[in-house]
């Protein structure tokens, strides 16, 4: 236990668990943004394509998150189409790749949650003259849980991911190492504790997030409590 | 302005079946319309049609003397509202809820407030504001339900079985706000409803609909006292 506390007074530790925190949040914030977007859109129009395109995000909501390094790193490497611009193996990049993997995943998410509140709630929107943005609001405020869950999938699953980021950032000490790459690098080096103890942090971070973000907006009696009250 | 509503040739058909087909029906300024007929007759669909909430295969509708069309849609709907039969609550207190039209109307809170107090006592409801929708009956969200619609004073009402289920306290106190409402403001009601009695004590003129055509139509209550089709006859002496 001594040398886990002991490892937090290191600089280099507690600077990979901002790093992982500021991609994983920053790509949770612009992939939640489109994706609640595209999500909302796709829950209250119809248009032709739409079939097409939710299979396409359902499917995407299971990539493996290799593939998609596989594909940012093609993008970015020297002689990629955005090679240009020097991204690869900087925080930009992991943070791009998240964007990729978390974006589906509100996007589908929160279509679901939309799509199933849309026949309830809009034509008593509609009728008391709410326009098109209105309409959004409302939607989006009575489907908020659903869309409270699409993010905290979305961030769990960004902040527990490794195979992009490991390919596009390139796990260099200072610049791109996050707490799961590092995982991988001290496992393989042998120090199994600084492994654990990254770990725990990993969960503690989560924990604390979703049990804010839970116990703040989600909790309420539920009908079957109400119902064995005396 | 010669009429509020409209119909002319209405028809809405789903892949297999028709379900209503209107061929003229004009209903004036002012005027407390009923339509009649048992559950499934199309009364809803028809009401929902008026509504702008739902597209019609044919025909032509005309609100506010003007033919609906898509263009005008969005700005005849704020002259009317139509209250569901089983209206949905949004999250929030009784406030939240009578207020939200007014919201969208852009009313300062102060002028959202006064107006929800007039309506709420209208309704029987005076005090509601701050109880949270889930802790009222159903009785009490149909009145919130209407009370959420007459706060926005539309000059045409839709109310789609608006005490159905209620018990005969709330049935009288909905009645009571509805022909107040519509007598005051001189607002064109049409209210669809399966209950005879009701549709005398609300209705100056109404129409009886089956299977989505129209049976038989006058002027209340003597439609209902001396009915001429076979239909009615048979339904009134089921109701």
């Amino acid at each position: 236990m001594k040398e886990w506390i002991s490892l937090f007074k290191e600089e280099t530790i507690l600077e990979i668990i901002k790093l992982s925190l500021q991609v994983s949040l920053t790509a949770l914030i612009i992939g939640g943004i489109i994706g609640i977007l595209a999500g909302t859109t796709l829950g209250i129009y119809s248009f032709r394509g739409k079939k097409i395109i939710l299979s396409v995000v359902y499917t995407l909501m299971g990539v493996p998150p290799v593939l998609i390094g596989v594909v940012v790193y093609l993008l970015l490497s020297r002689h990629g189409v955005l090679g240009s611009l020097q991204l690869l193996f900087t925080p930009t990049a992991m943070i791009i790749a998240q964007i990729i993997l978390v974006t589906p995943i509100v996007t589908g998410l929160t279509y679901s949650a939309i799509s199933s509140n849309e026949r309830k709630f809009s034509p008593a929107a509609l009728t008391l003259g709410a326009n098109d943005f209105q309409l959004w609001m409302v939607l989006l405020r009575e489907s908020r849980r659903g869309i409270i869950t699409a993010c905290l999938s979305a961030f769990g699953r960004a902040i527990s991911e490794v195979g992009a980021v490991m390919l596009v950032g390139g796990n260099i000490e200072g610049s791109t190492r996050v707490m799961t790459t590092a995982m991988i690098l001290e496992t393989r080096q042998g120090n199994f504790n600084v492994a654990l103890a990254l770990g725990a942090v990993l969960l503690f971070i989560s924990f604390f997030i979703n049990f804010f973000v839970l116990w703040r907006f989600m909790f309420t009696k539920t009908s079957f409590q109400e119902a064995i009250q005396l | 302005m010669k009429s509020m509503v409209l119909l002319n040739q209405l028809t809405v058909k789903t892949a297999n079946k028709t379900l209503l087909e209107i061929g003229s029906l004009e209903i004036e300024k002012g005027e407390r319309y009923t339509i009649m007929g048992p559950s499934g007759a199309g009364k809803s669909t028809l009401l929902k049609c008026v509504a702008t909430l739902k597209p019609y295969s044919g025909g032509e509708i005309y609100l506010f003397d003007e033919k609906l069309v898509n263009k005008n849609k969005k700005r005849l709907r704020k002259k009317m509202v139509y209250v569901a039969q089983q209206e949905v609550m949004f999250n929030g207190n009784v406030e939240d809820n009578v207020g939200l039209g007014l919201k969208f109307r852009r009313f300062v809170k102060k002028e959202r407030q006064e107006k929800i107090k007039k309506v709420l006592k209208l309704v029987g409801l005076e005090g509601y504001e701050k109880r949270n929708v889930e802790s009222l009956s159903g009785g009490e969200l149909q009145r919130i339900a209407l009370a959420r619609a007459l706060v926005l004073e539309p000059e045409l009402l839709l109310l789609d079985e608006p005490t159905a289920n209620l018990d005969p306290f709330n049935v009288q106190m909905m009645e009571q706000a509805i022909i107040h409402y519509c007598q005051s403001k001189g607002a064109t009601l049409i209210l669809a409803t399966h209950n005879m009695n009701q549709a005398k004590r609300i209705g100056q003129h109404g129409l009886f609909i089956m299977s989505g055509k129209v049976i038989e139509s006058g002027d209340l209550p003597n439609l209902l006292d001396h009915p001429n089709t076979k239909e009615l006859i048979e339904f009134l002496e089921w109701a």
